[in-house]
């Protein structure tokens, strides 16, 4: 009996190494089962800022624009600083989520964690249950964070900012009714997208949405990343084959 | 030419279906012990975030120059002026600070890793289940920790730690030899983690240091976020 399995097993895998490829093997196998949005990803197309489809402007009302103008030029006189660089505070969403380095998504029990090697940001979403109410919310860089399944979409539901974070690397402000809602998709076994829809009143006119896609990096392990220090490769592991990004900050 | 099927359309949906069977199969985990979830410190006297005892305690098993420098902390914070510890100073604690400096930790358990989630400024202690540790690490502030399954025990080891982190909010020094081993097991029904944590350290310490650390499980599912920099800015100014 054993002996018979033993043949059968090998006729399949005899007919199948010719009938399938192994990443069609494994592409099918993470179809049937849903392999979801986990796995290390490192964004294909970072930006410093916010480009919204057709490179449109930014809807800021007039005073957000006036705020956007002024840390542009004290970040540029340096009489502004940027905590997410000089402090390595948590940069927020959806900066965070946009940054040029790799980040590990989790997904375990009614939580998926985002783990993003910039900051050593952590940034969990719960599956289950609402926001906290206004009394009981706690600002925080990286919100509050909800999130639901929709036919293979994470949509993550995201409130309660601290107003001191910026949207983006070049320094677009917000306010504390900043809402941010981030879709993401895998569009194949090794793409992820991400589409984040910022809606801020004390900011921007009306919202928009921003778009980046990932590449699923299984020879990448996240690196230590430790405030004002350079940036290294502990094992070797992370060279082959990679160039690192550094941020353009 | 949709929908009908040959002798090698059958073949490929044959082999399909078996690699999704194979791969489920294989993907199932062996039963070990969950320690998800958000883990508080015990508070059990005796296992706090200093080395307890002041007056009375036993040092010998430090090296001299290690004995004389938290002796030096000490005197210093005695009179009024402590010098700032890792945690103060919003520095990485590194392995083992970052699991007993007394902050809430959140473990999230993988086949291949196992994540500790610091919530003391947002600290990640990556755990890399049944690997080994590289030949040619670089020292840093976390190492690199290893993990295995012992029964019920998860044997995390962590070597490739600089000797810039500080062993224990005391203040304690160390080498870039230290060998940090924990030892966890669930207790009382899965409720309370016991940690055991073996220090050996040829440069610093002149005998393992072994001490225990209880953890009780806490309510939530995540930890909350604790950014250290914002919160000392005092302690920047002075």
């Amino acid at each position: 009996m054993k002996t018979s399995n033993t043949i059968r097993m090998l006729v399949l895998l005899t007919g199948c190494a010719g009938a399938m490829t192994a990443a069609e093997v494994v592409a099918a196998a993470a179809a049937k089962t849903g392999e979801g949005v986990s796995g290390i990803w490192w964004i294909e197309d970072y930006a410093r800022e916010l480009l919204p489809p057709d490179n449109a402007d930014l809807p800021f009302t007039p005073e957000g624009r006036l705020r956007y103008e002024q840390n542009l030029a004290q970040l540029k006189a340096g009489a502004m600083p940027d905590v997410g660089v000089t402090k390595c505070l948590p940069e927020g969403l959806p900066r965070t989520m946009f940054a040029p380095y790799p980040l590990q998504i989790v997904q375990h029990g009614n939580y998926v964690t985002l783990i993003h090697e910039v900051n050593h940001t952590f940034w969990s979403v719960a599956l289950t249950g609402g926001h906290p109410g206004p009394d009981d919310l706690e600002p925080a860089f990286m919100g509050d964070s909800i999130g639901h399944w929709d036919h293979g979409m994470l949509v993550i539901d995201s409130i309660g900012f601290k107003a001191n974070s910026f949207l983006d690397d070049t320094g677009v402000p917000h306010g504390t009714q900043l809402h941010v809602t981030t879709r993401l998709r895998r569009l194949s076994h090794t793409r992820l997208e991400v589409i984040a829809t910022v809606d801020d009143p004390d900011t921007f006119s009306k919202s928009f949405s921003v778009r980046h896609t990932y590449e699923w990096r299984p020879d990448v392990s996240l690196l230590e990343y430790a405030c004002g220090e350079d940036h290294r490769v502990l094992t070797g592991t992370r060279t082959k084959g990679v160039t690192l990004k550094w941020p353009a900050k | 030419m949709a929908g009908k099927v040959t002798a090698r359309t059958g073949w490929r949906q044959l082999c399909r279906g078996s690699a999704i069977a194979w791969l489920s199969l294989s993907t199932v985990a062996v039963a070990h012990p969950d320690f998800s979830g958000v883990w508080e410190h015990s508070r059990i006297p005796g296992e706090g975030e200093y080395i307890d005892g002041k007056d009375t305690r036993d040092l010998s098993f430090m090296m001299p120059w290690v004995e004389a420098e938290v002796r030096r902390r000490e005197e210093a914070s005695l009179a009024g002026n402590p010098i700032p510890n890792a945690g103060v100073l919003c520095l990485p604690e590194g392995m083992p600070n970052i699991m007993t400096s007394g902050h809430d930790l959140q473990i999230i358990q993988t086949e291949k890793e196992v994540l500790i989630l610091a919530e003391s400024d947002h600290q990640i202690l990556p755990v890399y289940m049944n690997v080994n540790h590289p030949g040619n690490l670089l020292p840093s502030w976390y190492g690199h920790s290893i993990g295995r399954w012992n029964g019920d025990t998860l044997v995390i080891d962590t070597v490739g730690l600089n000797a810039r982190s500080l062993i224990d909010s005391t203040g304690t020094p160390h080498s870039e030899a230290l060998h940090v081993v924990v030892r966890m097991r669930l207790e009382n029904g899965g409720k309370r983690i016991e940690a055991v944590f073996t220090l050996e350290d040829p440069l610093a310490l002149r005998r393992p240091w072994v001490y225990t650390r209880h953890f009780e499980k806490g309510e939530g599912g995540a930890v909350s976020e604790y950014a250290c920099a914002e919160n000392n800015e005092h302690y920047q100014a002075k």
